[in-house]
């Protein structure tokens, strides 16, 4: 009964028509790399990498747009539960934006489902501007395709809904993706990373997004 | 840009082949169809008002199947051999619902145990060599002849640290069996 609530409360959050208009629209890839390793029972390093190519902005073209460094140190405080201290370094054609954050995690195990809850504060530093800040919440559900858990060589699909307000504007991010189990140590995700944002404004900016992550654990 | 994929193509391509070197134990979906033939009779002689999802488990230990269902609101498990013969079957109920003895016994072999625990969760498992008994469990006539263990899956804290464990524990409380596991990454819900 909770799974499907939860998958209808995903699924009508997809469809509000604000976040999917189609004015101001801009197409990308976005590739993404991420290495973890254990450093001991409850501490993780996790490190990526992900670049921006942008396909269509307007009109249809082929140009590289960011490249994100990003480190990140991960405490586990209970079987599923975490706190992540983390550093991201983005270049942005000419810009260099630091940006700092915390996430605090938390995995629920079902037994034909995961759901995981996201809450994170970030700071961005830029040279010649302001400290801006931001906050997060992040609800993902992981659900196999084949049985109940996600096996070695086994699909599965996730789906994300995230909120990003930076205390001026609200920024609304759906995320369906189907995952691959590789092996015990990797995975791979393909999907869409839809954004809609300055939903606050009269003229929203929207991205759509093909994401492809690689999560390797080390 | 060139070089990153370049780079990322031949670690995709390196990892896959290094890591396709592991243990095989993998659980999926199956349909009645696909399960042998004394196991779906048995579940269809049961005539389960609720949906019956039958799953494979396959591993170096071999093949089993399981028909899960939820019957007068508790879930039940029903685990056969590659041939259809019954294993046991696991009814998931709360830890309260056992009798105060049962109760008793299983809290006092995990406190001598661990310094710490929360039962997360509790199995009855009930095994007998007659398949005509079996079915009694799902009528108002239940076989006294059952032989019970419980299954539980709970959080403890040995040696200052936290972690999940699998135990199996028999009608006297004696540990039959104690796992510690990881529950799967979820790398993926974090990062």
């Amino acid at each position: 009964m909770i799974k499907n609530i939860l998958f209808l409360l995903l699924f009508v959050l997809c469809c509000q028509p604000k976040i999917f208009s189609q004015a101001n629209l801009e197409i990308g890839f976005l590739p993404k790399v991420v290495f973890a390793h254990k450093l001991n029972s409850k501490t993780k390093w996790i490190n990526s990498l992900e670049t921006r190519q942008i396909i269509y902005d307007k009109n249809f073209q082929f140009t590289h747009n960011l490249i994100d460094f990003s480190s990140i140190y991960s405490v586990k405080t209970s079987s599923n539960q975490s706190f992540n201290f983390g550093y991201i370094l983005r270049f942005r054609r000419e810009e260099t934006i630091h940006r700092t954050f915390q996430h605090y995690n938390f995995v629920n195990q079902f037994s034909t489902y995961k759901l995981g809850h996201r809450l994170a504060l970030e700071q961005f530093y830029q040279s010649k501007k302001q400290t801006t800040y931001r906050t997060r919440y992040r609800l993902s559900v992981e659900k196999p395709l084949q049985g109940e858990r996600v096996d070695v060589k086994e699909f599965y699909l996730k789906l994300g809904n995230e909120y990003l307000y930076d205390f001026t504007d609200l920024e609304i991010r759906c995320t369906p993706y189907l995952g691959y189990q590789v092996s015990k140590k990797d995975k791979i995700e393909f999907g869409f990373d839809y954004r809609a944002g300055n939903l606050f404004q009269k003229e929203t900016d929207k991205t759509l997004w093909f994401r492809t992550t690689w999560y390797i654990s080390l | 840009m060139n070089f990153f994929v370049k780079v990322t193509l031949f670690t995709l391509l390196s990892t896959f082949s290094f890591f396709s070197q592991e243990k095989f134990e993998r659980e999926y979906r199956v349909t009645e169809f696909q399960v042998p033939i004394p196991s779906s009779t048995f579940i269809k002689s049961l005539q389960f008002h609720k949906k019956v999802k039958w799953y494979a488990e396959e591993s170096q230990d071999g093949k089993t199947f399981e028909a899960k269902v939820r019957h007068n609101n508790y879930k039940y498990s029903i685990e056969f051999t590659e041939k259809g013969n019954i294993i046991d079957i696991e009814k998931t109920i709360k830890f309260n619902e056992l009798s105060k003895k049962i109760k008793e016994k299983i809290t006092k072999s995990l406190s001598i145990r661990f310094q710490k625990f929360k039962i997360k969760k509790t199995q009855v498992q009930f095994f007998r060599s007659n398949t005509k008994e079996y079915k009694t469990l799902f009528t108002n006539s239940l076989s006294k002849d059952f032989y019970i263990n419980y299954e539980l899956v709970i959080k403890a804290k040995l040696e200052g640290n936290s972690n999940l464990f699998e135990i199996l524990i028999n009608e006297n409380g004696q540990v039959l069996k104690e796992l510690k596991f990881t529950p799967s990454t979820s790398l993926n819900l974090e990062f």
